[in-house]
């Protein structure tokens, strides 16, 4: 019988909820396969473990003052010892900012191929091969591994949806961290809001949404009287936000705010994963879009196809 | 570089050109492409972000979007080094103003008079110390320029000035005295290329600061389009004119005015190109997403048969563009930009290809007015409705037609550029004409349909030319020296001599693309050839039918059409299939496809 | 301060409808437009920016076919030094293969900097920068926002989930996988372009950096690509843009949204 390895990843003592994607998605390999599931849980302590409990078989954990904060090399390092110890047949990480960091270079350092951004994970035949989207969402491909005893995917953040799953009671095994650990190649200083403004975007019932598709910086104002007319709060994609034309505290998505309006209206916004993930608490999401293709449909529940300022200037015209 | 030959103006007429022989847009160097998508990019960043903000006139940004633009040396593009350009080549510059050509017209039009009319007397006819003096500063954006030619009571007539400059008695300046009528840039212009009588009937042309005393401008015009650019009257009333700012010589300022123009001429056509191709690129769009009957609009035969007209014609009008700025340049080699002579060469080397200026000014035009009136229609009702792009480019391309020679002025310019070209020598083409007489007599056209690719077209574009040719023969034979008097004749010749070009850029452009890349990755340049030629030749005929009507009858006028008969003789093709498969190939991409810079 | 900036030419894919290719293993490209990776543009600014300040050289390197020459030449006319192509003949890549390509290149050339975008446009791996930075044994950092260089360490801002920022310290030499806002990149002058012309450009077939056959063999393979399933997705909205104002309006109303 062999394992399947999630990561968890964690912030401030906090998992974050990638982690509990992961594990359900690991959990139905395992099923499957008749796999155990093994979750590896660096830094943290044993309350955070206790999270885990009901969806692992075993949780290893390690407990250390260099692994308060995320240190990429020490995952590297340690990950890669458990990997050859163990020799799971699959290892899932976040497709986050931490698992770019460190899933390629403990792909380099173990030898075993990694796929990324994944959204579905399948096996056949005792190989697994992975679902991942191209050109921004507007193609899916199956990829697949080069054979090797041991497989490493990172998982996108919100492919899997976590349900309710019989109740486990994980062991917890507490780890000591090898001796001859390397030198940190980083400091960390600490943490800082990026967006922090006086509008905070989370917590208003509708969101005005504006993307790349509004073309000027001069044509946010005409959005913005439709979000003032409706009484909404005006937000945005990460775009708009690197062109400096609204401040960070606007933005939506993985990197910006998540959102949780009763409605959503986003215009002109292709609905790249980023920022989707953002909008996943969002009750109703209505996407005005030219595309007919755009990805942003397939996340929507309802969609219009036209120009954005078709649409804003006629809700302008019925509220007025 | 490539081989291309160095015909001369007008040579197309007379000669078969061979495909390696003319520069196409697959022919871009990889300077050329990266010189295009910087000015692409900045269209995109600078312009396109801004597309609401230039609409209305607004003198502060436009001249810090000229800054910018100068700043990546877009503004001095062509001029000398020397003077703090980048001395580009015509296909350069031609690429830059295709991609700053956005349907922003406050850029635009500015953008246009800086580097055309506004500085380029300056470049071919200033003495070097108005170049050192003026160049550097327009090419900065330091200065912004006008040119003020058009008087209220002389527009198509400008060399009939009423503004009258007279000499000081010291023979330091001149006074000048007159009105300038529509003059672009006007409203914030630091310098003015403008023209005067001096002694009354010497038509000279000098450089005036907007800062010099008795200078001033009337209120800005309403328009029609272009609302970015600003359109006013400038006044002179006793502005003393240094006589150092008498540019070229006095008495020739005819020189400078109509050699401006007519070089200009065929960077409209570069402008009309850029425009075309967004405009394509919003009426698909629109089509994909625009759903009726439950089907998007583009899926219907009809609104294929526009996309693909549109895209015909642009690349058409591209294909020609691109011929003539590198005809330009070939003519151009050799001409060393430091020597102090090099300005005065350049205008004569250039004054030869005036004819194709024309053409493509005519052309290009005419292609822009048609491919936006297509764009408004396919939006139907969207289309008519202030604030759509599609209804400002509607109402901006009508001014094509009008300025830098209205277009009825540049069709009567063809005819009698080739008439003067024949009858100087520079063309053999009476003899050519007498030649193609003869022949006729026993010309037996050939029943089958050539075979190969194009081989066909390459075919009636040769008749195209012998047809033209036997009317302009016979219209000269007719009216000898009087045949200007003859306009409407005279128009349907110089449709012909457009019409040529026209088919015979495409044609060759296709063929060159065919010969290096095969016909797969040819087919769609090849198919917009075949459905173009199709449509053109057939045109061919008719009018010189209409010529022959018009000077012939009875006998003469029987043989005359039995001789056209046995050229105009061609097979139809399914230009209908042939439109669908274009359309067909656009709509997924949604962008002018047949040029990758 | 020596920089290597590591970039990728892709197609633009905004608004257009991929097709599948005959291989059913890619999109069809022959009538796409093709830009500088936009993550990789801010790098490059980035790269240029660092050496503006503190003296020293860009070197970009792409590996790519002839044509994607085009986006080096683009980097050179940005400012970069000098540029190196990697013709990978008809090699089967993928992250794995570009990286030990890269390192390969990367460990003769002398420099404090790497820089990399955090991914690119059209595979969307995120898998270069990280992989690169292994092989070459150096530091590394990934979705970098802030890069503030002292002496021969960086205070930088690693962009995380959730709007929050990790300052760190990084010491060179290091691999930063760059985010796009971290700059505003320039654009590319008539001057730029012509000093490029000049600058130089090599080409090494990769046959001439002495991998192994595995070093070049890829560890994932692209099975298929295959259209987005069709069946899921939103209820389109029909009609003029009154009625579907209209409508929008009462979905607001019927979500508990008044307006
Ligand atoms: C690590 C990382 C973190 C990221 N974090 C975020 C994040 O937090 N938030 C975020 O948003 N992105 C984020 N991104 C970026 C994300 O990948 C996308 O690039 C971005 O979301 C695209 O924004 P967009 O949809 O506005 O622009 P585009 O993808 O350019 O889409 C514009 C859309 O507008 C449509 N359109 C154009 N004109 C019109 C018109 N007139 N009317 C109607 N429709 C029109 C087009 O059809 C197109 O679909 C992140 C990326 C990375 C790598
Ligand atoms: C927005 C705008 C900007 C302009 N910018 C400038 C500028 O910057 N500098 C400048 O100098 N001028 C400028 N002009 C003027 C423009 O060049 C003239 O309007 C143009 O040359 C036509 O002159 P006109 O208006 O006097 O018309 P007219 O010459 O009166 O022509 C009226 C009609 O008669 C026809 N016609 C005239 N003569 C003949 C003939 N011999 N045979 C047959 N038909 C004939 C014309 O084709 C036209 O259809 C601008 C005009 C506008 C509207």
């Amino acid at each position: 019988m062999g394992t399947i390895f999630v990561i968890a990843e964690h912030r401030q003592g906090e998992l974050r909820d990638i982690t509990f994607e992961m594990l359900f998605k690991a959990n139905t390999l395992c099923k499957d396969l008749s796999h155990k599931l093994t979750a590896v849980v660096l830094g943290g302590d044993e309350a955070l473990a206790d999270e885990i409990k009901k969806w692992a078989d075993t949780i290893l954990l390690f407990e250390h003052e260099r692994l308060k904060n995320f240190d990429g090399d020490l995952y590297k390092e340690v990950i890669s010892g458990l990997i050859e110890e163990y020799e799971p047949f699959i290892t899932l990480m976040g497709h986050t900012s931490w698992g770019m960091d460190f899933a390629p270079a403990l792909a380099i350092k173990t030898g075993y191929p990694l796929a990324t951004d994944c959204v579905d994970i399948q096996v056949e035949d005792g190989r697994p091969s992975v679902i991942r989207q191209i050109y921004s969402g507007k193609i899916f491909t199956k990829v697949s591994f080069r054979e090797s005893k041991s497989y490493l995917i990172t998982v996108r953040p919100g492919s899997f949806t976590p349900e309710e799953i019989g109740e486990q009671e994980g062991e917890i095994i507490k780890k000591e961290l090898p001796s001859d650990l390397p030198e940190p190649s980083k400091e960390f200083i600490g943490f800082e809001e990026a967006g922090a403004g006086e509008l905070d975007i989370t917590q208003a019932d509708l969101l005005v949404s504006i993307g790349r598709g509004v073309g000027e910086a001069e044509n946010i104002e005409v959005v913005r009287e439709l979000a003032d007319l409706m009484g909404g709060v005006l937000s945005c994609s990460r775009p708009i936000v690197d062109k400096n034309w609204l401040p960070k505290y606007h933005q939506v998505g993985t990197s910006g705010k998540s959102v949780k309006p009763k409605v959503y209206l986003a215009f002109g916004i292709s609905g790249a994963f980023q920022h989707v993930a953002g909008i996943s608490g969002a009750g109703t999401v209505i996407a005005v879009n030219k595309d007919p293709k755009a990805p942003i449909f397939r996340v929507a529940d309802y969609g219009v196809v036209d120009d954005l300022f078709n649409v804003v200037d006629a809700l302008k015209e019925k509220l007025k | 570089m490539a081989k291309e030959k160095l015909f001369k103006g007008g040579e197309f007429l007379i000669t078969d050109a061979l495909p390696e022989e003319i520069f196409t847009p697959e022919d871009f160097t990889s300077e050329q492409k990266m010189i295009a998508q910087s000015a692409e990019e900045f269209g995109q960043g600078e312009l396109d972000t801004r597309w609401e903000e230039l609409g209305v006139l607004d003198p502060d940004l436009i001249k810090s979007l000229l800054k910018k633009a100068a700043d990546l040396d877009f503004l001095g593009a062509e001029m000398p080094e020397i003077y703090g350009g980048a001395g580009l080549d015509k296909v350069s510059s031609s690429l830059i103003t295709e991609h700053l050509s956005r349907g922003t017209s406050g850029f635009f039009v500015s953008y246009g008079v800086q580097t055309g009319i506004g500085s380029l007397p300056l470049v071919l006819f200033g003495s070097p110390e108005q170049k050192k003096k003026y160049l550097p500063k327009l090419a900065s954006a330091e200065m912004i320029g006008a040119y003020a030619l058009t008087e209220p009571q002389h527009g198509s007539d400008a060399l009939g000035a009423e503004t009258t400059a007279v000499l000081s008695e010291d023979g330091k300046y001149y006074v000048l005295n007159g009105q300038k009528q529509f003059i672009s840039n006007a409203g914030f212009a630091d310098l003015f290329i403008t023209y005067a009588q001096v002694d009354g009937t010497q038509f000279t042309s000098f450089i005036v600061e907007r800062q010099w005393e008795g200078v001033s401008v009337d209120a800005e015009e309403e328009k029609m389009g272009v609302h970015g650019s600003s359109t006013r009257a400038v006044i002179f009333k006793d502005v003393k004119v240094p006589v150092e700012n008498v540019l070229g010589e006095v008495g020739r300022g005819h020189v400078v005015a109509l050699n401006t123009l007519n070089i200009g001429r065929y960077k409209l056509g570069a402008g009309t190109v850029g425009g075309a191709k967004l405009l394509i690129a919003e009426a698909v769009k629109y089509a994909k997403g625009r759903i009726q009957f439950g089907k998007p609009i583009c899926e219907f035969g009809l609104i294929k048969h526009k996309i693909a007209e549109m895209v015909i014609r642009t690349y058409v009008n591209e294909s020609m563009v691109y011929r003539t700025a590198r005809l330009l340049d070939l003519a151009l080699e050799g001409i060393d930009p430091t020597s102090e002579e090099a300005g005065k060469k350049t205008g004569e080397a250039l004054r030869k290809y005036a004819l194709e200026c024309s053409i493509n000014k005519v052309f290009g035009s005419e292609m822009l007015d048609f491919v936006a009136d297509e764009c408004v229609q396919i939006m139907g009702g969207y289309g008519y409705i202030k604030g759509n792009p599609v209804e400002t480019a509607y109402r901006d391309s009508r001014i094509n037609r009008i300025w830098e020679g209205t277009n009825e002025i540049n069709r009567l310019l063809i005819v009698d550029l080739l008439m003067r070209a024949g009858l100087k020598g520079e063309l053999p083409l009476l003899d050519t004409i007498k030649k193609l007489t003869e022949e006729l007599l026993t010309f037996r056209p050939s029943m089958e349909t050539a075979e190969g690719v194009l081989e066909e077209e390459r075919k009636m574009v040769s008749m195209a030319k012998k047809i033209a040719l036997l009317s302009a023969g016979a219209s000269v034979q007719k009216y000898m020296q009087k045949l200007a008097g003859e306009q409407e004749i005279v128009a349907l010749i110089a449709d012909m001599i457009i019409e040529i070009f026209a088919m015979e850029s495409a044609l060759l452009r296709a063929l060159k693309k065919l010969q290096k890349e095969g016909e797969e990755k040819a087919r769609i340049h090849v198919a917009a050839t075949r459905a173009y030629i199709n449509d053109a030749f057939p045109k061919v005929d008719l009018m010189a039918r209409q010529v022959f009507a018009a000077i012939s009858e009875g006998e003469e006028l029987r043989t005359q059409l039995m001789g056209l008969r046995k050229l105009a003789r061609y097979t139809p093709i399914n230009a209908i299939a042939l439109r669908r498969e274009i359309a067909e190939s656009i709509v997924p991409v949604a962008r002018y496809h047949l040029t990758r810079i | 301060m020596n920089v290597v900036v590591c970039v990728k030419r892709v197609p633009m894919t905004q608004e257009v409808d991929l097709e599948i290719d005959a291989s059913k293993k890619d999109v069809s490209k022959d009538m796409l437009a093709y830009v500088l990776n936009e993550w990789d543009n801010y790098a490059v600014e980035e790269a240029i920016q660092i050496v503006e300040k503190f003296g020293g050289a860009v070197t970009a390197v792409t590996v790519g076919s002839e044509d994607d020459e085009e986006v080096l030449r683009r980097c050179l006319a940005m400012g970069a030094e000098k540029a190196i192509r990697v013709d990978p003949g008809d090699l089967s890549l993928d992250g794995f293969v570009i990286s030990k390509i890269l390192a390969e290149v990367i460990k003769g050339l002398e420099y404090d900097l790497v820089l990399t975008g955090v991914q690119a446009d059209d595979d969307n791996y995120g898998i270069v920068g990280s992989m690169l930075a292994e092989h070459l044994g150096i530091a590394r950092a990934a979705v970098v926002n802030h890069v503030d260089i002292e002496g021969d360490e960086a205070n930088i801002k690693v962009e995380l989930e959730g709007g929050v920022d990790e300052v760190l310290k990084i010491r060179f030499p290091a691999l930063l996988s760059i985010q796009t806002g971290i700059n505003e990149p320039r654009y590319v002058s008539i001057m730029g372009i012509r000093k490029a012309a000049k600058k130089e450009l090599q080409v090494l077939p990769v046959t001439d950096l002495g991998l192994s056959e595995d070093d070049l063999s890829a560890r994932t393979v692209v099975e298929e690509v295959f259209l987005p399933p069709e069946t899921e997705g939103a209820e389109i909205i029909e009609g003029d843009a009154a009625t579907v104002a209209e409508e929008i309006l009462r979905i607001m109303k019927e979500k508990g949204v008044s307006v």
